[in-house]
């Protein structure tokens, strides 16, 4: 599903954030990227969704190299990526209903298929019955339900999750991640970045680890946090 | 279908829009009234320019002076050669004896004038043609083709165009030179309308800065992205449109009788109504071109990538 082939970036000649990077996700897996503050975490995740390109090496995705994509292809590949973010990312002056649908709006879905979709894609992450409600209206971890409801109602083939837990106290931590969780049961693939480590070692799932740049270590199976 | 659905999505959009941020785009609409009402200035100082310049040039002629010894037929056959030249407006003739019946009319009150020419005994003035063309610079063409006919050198007496020829010059070349200046200066100020409007459709958009990347990062296109700000654009171009022709239909009311006393003839307030269709069509296409233009730049500097 997602390979990195000696992928590497620099942002200047002193500042290298990634070094030689190499994996491979397959489809359906749940994969935890984990390390400190710095460590690439993000601009791994960011080179994924192409918001980055690597200075270095190849990315394939289903088997396309998205380094040598085009601008205006980005938009098609990005509406196969559903992307969650530490600060949700919500439009204040939309309605739950309105930022969910906001994503099908933006690849010409019709009002019917947008009426019928965003309902069930907010049943599934527990929102059903605040459909009308303002973003300012919604706890933390109910805003970080309408971001994973609006990367979800695509259909994607990827969720890529930056942090999503990192301004939420643990309760929340744990309801955003089951529901992570039930996503991935449901055979989409997840790649969760997170500096959690109570998260990591309770998911039991793949981890790897990034140091300074550097894969330090790839725990296919029953991952712990390991820095 | 898609095309009507999304077009429909981003004209909702936009006229979303223009209920916030109200005060921000009521600046961006002032600035380019300003820059339509420098066009619009321009457009005036134009047609009074062409105004007087006609007028100028309806009181500039050749006057060719003919001897005693050309006899009338001799005349008429260069007026007759002289009207069937292009460059030639009118051709008018004044026989000797015209002409001193026009020089006595003239100075009917002036008794020593009356006296001196009883006295003369024979009439001491010239028979005429006075020449006009279509346009200052075919001056030059006339003179050339008289003086080189030799048909006529012997009954000329004397064609005055050098006398004119240095105010014709002057008053051309200054006034290109004024039309010159004042496009030139409708140009600036169109120019740093643009950047200005530029600026303060900048400032709009960053407060769109989290909608236009949350827009990136689900997958809409570049045009969808920038479509509601050029529709936007488009409209403040309409408005200032609208809002410049008002102004300058007041204006052109209150102001129409000073200024026909300084320019004798020239209707401000005619002119206006008159061209009205096409001033407007100059407005509108470059007001909406400025708000275009000032957005389609300020909204690619949000779309890296």
């Amino acid at each position: 599903m997602i390979l990195f082939d000696n992928v590497s970036k620099q942002y200047s000649e002193n500042g290298a954030a990634l070094h030689d990077i190499n994996f491979e996700i397959r489809e359906g897996e749940f994969v935890s990227i984990v390390g400190q503050s710095g460590a690439g975490k993000s601009t791994l995740l960011k080179m994924i969704f192409a918001e980055e390109r690597p200075t270095a090496g190849k990315i394939y995705i289903k088997g396309r190299d998205i380094t040598q994509i085009r601008d205006n292809k980005l938009p098609v590949l990005r509406r196969h990526i559903g992307v969650v973010f530490q600060d949700f990312k919500l439009l204040d002056k939309k309605t739950v209903f309105e930022n969910v649908a906001f994503a099908m709006e933006v690849s010409g879905k019709s009002d019917r298929e947008i009426e019928m979709d965003v309902p069930q894609v907010l049943d599934i992450v527990g929102l059903g019955e605040k459909v009308g409600r303002y973003p300012h209206e919604l706890s933390g971890g109910e805003k970080q339900r309408v971001s994973i409801a609006r990367a979800l109602v695509h259909r994607p083939d990827i969720i890529v999750a930056d942090e999503p837990t990192g301004n939420l106290d643990m309760v929340n931590t744990w309801d955003i991640v089951q529901l992570l969780s039930k996503i991935n049961q449901y055979g989409t693939t997840v790649i969760l970045a997170t500096h959690n480590h109570e998260i990591v070692n309770l998911l039991n799932k793949r981890v790897i680890t990034i140091d300074n740049g550097r894969i330090a270590k790839d725990q296919l199976d029953k991952g712990k946090y390991i820095i | 279908m898609f095309w009507n659905r999304s077009f429909k999505r981003l004209a909702n959009s936009a006229f979303q829009d223009l209920t916030r941020n109200v005060w921000l785009n009521m600046a961006t609409v002032v600035i380019i009234v300003i820059a339509l009402f420098t066009v619009s200035v321009s457009l005036v100082i134009d047609a009074v320019g062409k105004y007087t310049l006609q007028s100028f040039q309806n009181k500039i002629d050749i006057s060719i002076q003919f001897r005693d010894n050309a006899g009338e037929e001799k005349i008429l056959d260069l007026k007759k050669d002289l009207e069937s030249m292009p460059e030639v407006r009118s051709v008018i003739y004044v026989s000797k004896d015209q002409a001193l019946e026009e020089f006595k009319a003239a100075h009917a009150g002036e008794e020593y004038i009356s006296q001196s020419i009883e006295e003369l005994g024979e009439n001491p003035l010239f028979a005429v043609l006075n020449v006009k063309t279509q346009s200052l610079d075919q001056y030059a063409a006339v003179d050339s083709y008289v003086k080189g006919n030799e048909n006529y050198q012997s009954v000329i007496k004397k064609v005055d165009y050098k006398e004119n020829e240095a105010v014709i010059n002057s008053f051309s070349t200054a006034l290109g030179n004024v039309r010159r200046g004042i496009n030139a200066l409708t140009f600036l100020f169109v120019a740093i309308s643009i950047l200005i409007a530029f600026n303060t459709i900048r400032l709009a958009m960053y407060s769109h800065r989290v909608e236009i990347e949350i827009m990136r990062l689900v997958g809409a296109s570049n045009w969808y992205i920038k479509m509601p700000f050029i529709i936007e654009g488009a409209i403040f171009g309409i408005i200032g449109c609208a809002a410049t022709l008002l102004f300058t239909y007041l204006l052109s009311a209150s102001l129409s009788v000073r200024i026909e006393q300084i320019f004798p003839g020239f209707y401000l307030y005619d002119y206006f109504l008159g061209n009205f269709w096409t001033i407007g069509a100059v407005l509108l296409l470059i007001g909406v071109g400025m708000g275009i233009a000032s957005s389609f730049i300020a909204i690619r500097r949000y779309l890296k990538g």
